[in-house]
């Protein structure tokens, strides 16, 4: 199980703005391991979905720009690669799903013509050979465009019935907008599984749906997951949703990834001051009790503290932490943090 | 509403149009003036000429038969006799019809050539050159005045470079030695039809000035509509799933964003054209070319008020049509507009 | 000395309870003074307007301008002495550009308020009452609009007879729709909101509702629109006078001067050129200013200062 599938490090992100440059990631350092469900939680405009966009390479090119560091797929670094090799991958090894289903469809196309569009650009010579296996027939131009087409309809069929979606003939020939939010996810996890890819990113997918609709898709990424065997990586804010699928959960703060590990070893035994609090806001209070919370705001992303990022919010922040970032380093078995209270260098206590 | 309701409600919507057309040259005809007769007569109207045309129009009449009559005749296709051919009015028009026809389709197909592409373009390569260059080309466009630009034409390209020919659709040894067949009245069609390749050359190069003078709005307008909502469709979700999903650069400019960016395209391309109908009248003009403008602006010099209202009419119910049709043609493009 | 204090203040005190308004000015001056492309058209229209109203002064040859004529200097070149040259008349055409800004600013100033004073408030009242008023006032829109834009006028100009007067009340006649569409939009997303609900709740009337509370929000875009329109309403007046609709000779008008010159296009081009040229500039100019307020009253486009 523990064959590493996808590693990000020393990833640093920029975007050039008016006012400033704005350094939305500063040296991320994270690993997905195949087959394994990796969440990705912090608050809104920490950089997570900032990070898997990077992944994809998918960050507009003038604002946007990595600076440094390295996108480990499959061996390969992806930061490497030409725009042409990018796109081979995106969908076919790579895929994303993101938080609105609907409006991430194209409203003017059918949904059977969205589904076998992307089938058809990765898998076409794939879909040639599979329709001829039945027929032993030399190929003709228009006739084998014609098999390429109802071979991927037939994909797309079988693969909107395993993510549970019923009649999925008709679904073929619905618009977005005649779908509803929980369908239409579906239908995006399709789209992003057709091709049988080796992770898949899922930017906020339940964010729009309710709350029994979620559990539905979680509980279908999970088995999907176990069936297909691809990695998730799961960005979210909900610790609620991570605490649901997840094997191993990452925690983000301010383009950092402050604390990463397994799942149960840091909701029991938190070791960041920043992870600390966001589990002590999501726990019930007793009656009467005021829920805590963190105080501060997150950085100005132009204007960035010294030292620590989160220090100016820390109520534990020592002298170093002004001074110098930590690092992550590994505090138990499979959990990281990156602080200096349990950092073995340069801590003065 | 599905597609269908929509479909009939905009039907029903031209009707009564047409029917509020009908009222307002009515009033315009026979109400508004002194005497109408007068206007349909010409000048020094004989007592029993006046009286004859007041028969006709039923100007003894109370208003609402006056108005009975005016539709009857404009049902009958009688849209009165001009007073400076002579000739009914309707079939003057029928024969000038086709050549501004033509000239409208050829700036038609200009401008959607060139605006289209350079407005996808610029909206890919925001900010760069060809970004500045299309944006200062699109402004030129929509605020020369078409009249104007003809002029120039005519100074710049024949005057002083002799590339092409001054006015007129077609010279005149052509009618001599090689005359057009007319089958559709699109000069352009026809000699290829008949392969008259001289009258084709010929009817080209004639065509070439009017049609780009005349072409320089349009092709404004479409470069700046196609790219403001190419830049708003690339900003949306969907656009970013594509890319997701590996889709090649072609496939996501050219096929889902122009897709969803035609849409107010046409409607502008439909409003744009009732500002070219009026265009072509000066273009015309200017190139001497024997279309419906300058029919009118003959007409207008002799007072010949059968002949103007006419044309008005005639040109009015062409728009209403083209409208119509371009709102259905959304509506089956993009399906999101039976929603609205 | 309470009196003297208040009074030696006022100029801070008005600066201060003003302050957010006078920032919204600031921002749109900025905006314009960062913009060539603005400058030039503010500039443009300027000089226009000041041509226009002191002709009489400035022009070289303010009796050509009115149309006098002077058949001994017919057709010359432009030269220092007549710097556009002269047209068919002798009469020179730089003075008569001159006057002619004033016909048709003129015309362009009348018709756009009159399309804007009959078209806004049509516009608030159809969006807002909707229903029955909504359709019937847009079903007369729809009537007008069904014209194409020059069409009217020249039928209504042709029967009612030819005159500058007249081309300014047809094109009013076939203009004002636009005005009501655009504010037929802007009324029916207003109505919704809270603050028109709240007076209603109050017992404010109707009218009252519609002319102090929706239509000042409608302004942002119908200011828009005139100034695009200022420049398309010189276009369309000058459109009509070319076709022996508008001004009537010896008025110097622009479009009468392009159709006059027209004859001597191929070897005396300035006739024709300059009054043209000048058409394209004017309606160029109030293009630029129309894009400017634009950008200016949308406050999706604002940058954070």
């Amino acid at each position: 199980m523990n064959e590493t599938l996808l590693q990000l490090r020393d990833l640093k992100l920029q975007f050039k703005t008016l006012w400033g440059v704005v350094k939305a990631l500063d040296g991320i350092n994270l690993d997905i391991y195949k087959g394994e469900v990796l969440g990705l939680v912090g608050e809104t405009g920490c950089g997570k979905s900032v990070t898997a966009l990077s992944t994809m390479r998918l960050i507009p090119s003038p604002p946007g720009q990595i600076v440094d560091g390295k996108i480990i797929f499959k061996g390969e670094d992806l930061l490497k690669k030409s725009e042409d090799e990018m796109r081979k991958i995106r969908g076919s090894e790579i895929s994303m799903i993101f938080q609105d289903p609907i409006s991430s469809l194209n409203p003017v196309f059918k949904i059977g013509d969205q589904i076998t569009r992307v089938i058809k650009v990765h898998q076409k010579e794939r879909l040639l050979k599979d329709s001829q296996a039945f027929n032993h027939e030399i190929p003709l131009f228009r006739s084998s465009r014609r098999k390429i087409e109802e071979e991927a309809r037939q994909r797309a069929i079988h693969m909107f019935r395993r993510v549970g979606l019923p009649n999925p003939e008709k679904i073929l020939e619905r618009y977005p907008h005649e779908l509803s939010g929980g369908m239409a996810q579906r239908v995006m996890i399709s789209m992003a599984l057709c091709c049988n890819p080796d992770l898949l990113i899922a930017d906020e997918p339940t964010s729009f749906l309710d709350a029994t609709i979620q559990a539905q898709i979680l509980k279908l990424l999970k088995n999907l997951k176990d069936e297909i065997n691809f990695s998730i990586l799961l960005i979210t804010h909900d610790l609620g949703v991570i605490a649901k699928i997840c094997d191993r959960v990452a925690v983000m703060y301010a383009g950092n990834i402050v604390e990463c590990g397994n799942m149960n070893s840091i909701f029991d035994e938190a070791k960041h001051p920043y992870t600390e609090g966001l589990l002590k806001a999501t726990k019930m209070g007793k009656r009467g009790k005021r829920i805590p919370t963190i105080r501060g705001w997150l950085p100005n992303l132009i204007d960035l503290p010294s030292g620590c990022r989160f220090r100016p919010r820390c109520l534990r922040a020592k002298e170093i932490c002004r001074k110098e970032k930590p690092s992550l380093a590994e505090v138990k078995k499979d959990h990281l943090v990156s602080c200096w209270l349990y950092a073995s260098s340069g801590g003065d206590d | 509403m599905g597609t269908r309701d929509y479909i009939i409600r905009r039907l029903l919507l031209t009707v009564l149009v047409i029917i509020g057309i009908s009222v307002i040259t009515f009033i315009l005809t026979h109400v508004v003036p002194s005497d109408p007769a007068a206007l349909y007569v010409g000048p020094h109207p004989t007592k029993e000429q006046l009286e004859m045309v007041r028969e006709k129009l039923g100007l003894n009449q109370p208003l609402y038969i006056q108005y009975f009559y005016y539709v009857r005749s404009l049902l009958q296709g009688d849209l009165g006799t001009s007073l400076y051919t002579h000739r009914p009015v309707l079939f003057d028009i029928s024969r000038r019809l086709s050549a501004s026809l033509e000239l409208i389709v050829m700036s038609l197909i200009i401008s959607l050539i060139i605006g289209v592409p350079l407005g996808v373009i610029s909206a890919q390569k925001k900010d760069r050159l060809i970004d500045h260059v299309s944006r200062v080309i699109s402004v030129a466009g929509v605020s020369i005045p078409a009249f104007f630009l003809g002029i120039l034409f005519q100074l710049l390209f024949f005057r002083h470079l002799g590339w092409f020919p001054l006015n007129l659709r077609v010279d005149a040894y052509i009618t001599i030695y090689h005359p057009i067949q007319e089958i559709t009245g699109f000069h352009l069609l026809d000699t290829l039809i008949t392969g008259n390749w001289p009258a084709f050359q010929n009817s080209v190069m004639h065509i070439v000035l009017p049609a780009l003078a005349l072409a320089a709005y349009p092709t404004g307008l479409f470069t700046r509509i196609t790219r403001s909502t190419m830049l708003e469709v690339l900003g949306e979700d969907y656009i970013r799933s594509a890319k997701a999903s590996g889709l090649s650069r072609w496939t996501i400019y050219y096929v889902y964003a122009l897709r969803n960016a035609v849409s107010p395209t046409l409607t502008e391309a439909g409003l744009c054209l009732a500002y070219m109908l009026s265009s072509t009248f000066f273009v015309e003009i200017i190139f001497s070319w024997p279309g419906l403008g300058t029919y009118a602006a003959q007409s207008i010099l002799a007072n010949d008020y059968p002949a103007i209202m006419g044309v008005t009419l005639v040109i009015t119910l062409f728009y209403v049509f083209i409208n119509l049709f371009v709102d259905l043609l959304q509506a089956i493009i993009d399906p999101r507009i039976v929603l609205r | 000395m309470a009196l003297k204090e208040s009074r030696k203040g006022w100029l801070k005190r008005w600066r201060k309870a003003h302050e957010s308004q006078l920032k919204e000015y600031r921002y749109i001056l900025r905006l314009a003074l960062k913009s060539p492309l603005t400058m030039f058209g503010l500039m443009v229209v300027l000089v226009m307007l000041l041509m226009g109203i002191f002709a009489p002064w400035v022009a070289p040859y303010p009796k050509q301008g009115e149309g006098t004529s002077n058949l001994e200097t017919r057709l010359q070149p432009p030269s220092y002495q007549y710097l556009f040259g002269t047209d068919f008349l002798g009469r020179d055409i730089l003075s008569r550009v001159m006057y002619g800004a004033r016909t048709s600013l003129q015309a362009a100033i009348v018709v756009v308020t009159l399309a804007m004073v009959v078209g806004t408030p049509l516009g608030a009242i159809a969006g807002y009452f909707g229903g029955k008023v909504d359709e019937a006032i847009m079903r007369i829109t729809d009537i007008f609009l069904a014209f194409p834009a020059l069409l009217l006028s020249i039928l209504i100009v042709a029967t009612v007879g030819a005159s500058i007067t007249n081309a300014m009340i047809s094109l009013s006649l076939s203009w004002w729709p636009w005005y009501t569409r655009l504010v037929r939009g802007q009324a029916i997303s207003l109505r919704e909101r809270l603050f028109v609900e709240a007076a209603r709740a109050i017992g404010v009337g109707d009218l009252h509702i519609i002319f102090h509370h929706i239509l000042p929000n409608c302004l942002a875009p119908v200011i828009v629109q005139a100034t695009l329109d200022m420049g398309y309403a010189i276009l369309a007046t000058s459109s009509l006078s070319f076709l022996g609709l508008g001004a009537k000779p010896p008025q110097a008008d622009w479009g009468l001067m392009l159709s006059e010159g027209r004859e001597f296009i191929l070897k005396e081009w300035w006739c024709s050129v300059f009054p043209g040229l000048i058409i394209f500039i004017a309606v160029l100019a109030f293009n630029f200013l129309g894009d400017w307020l634009r950008v200016a009253m949308d406050p999706k486009m604002r940058k954070i200062e």
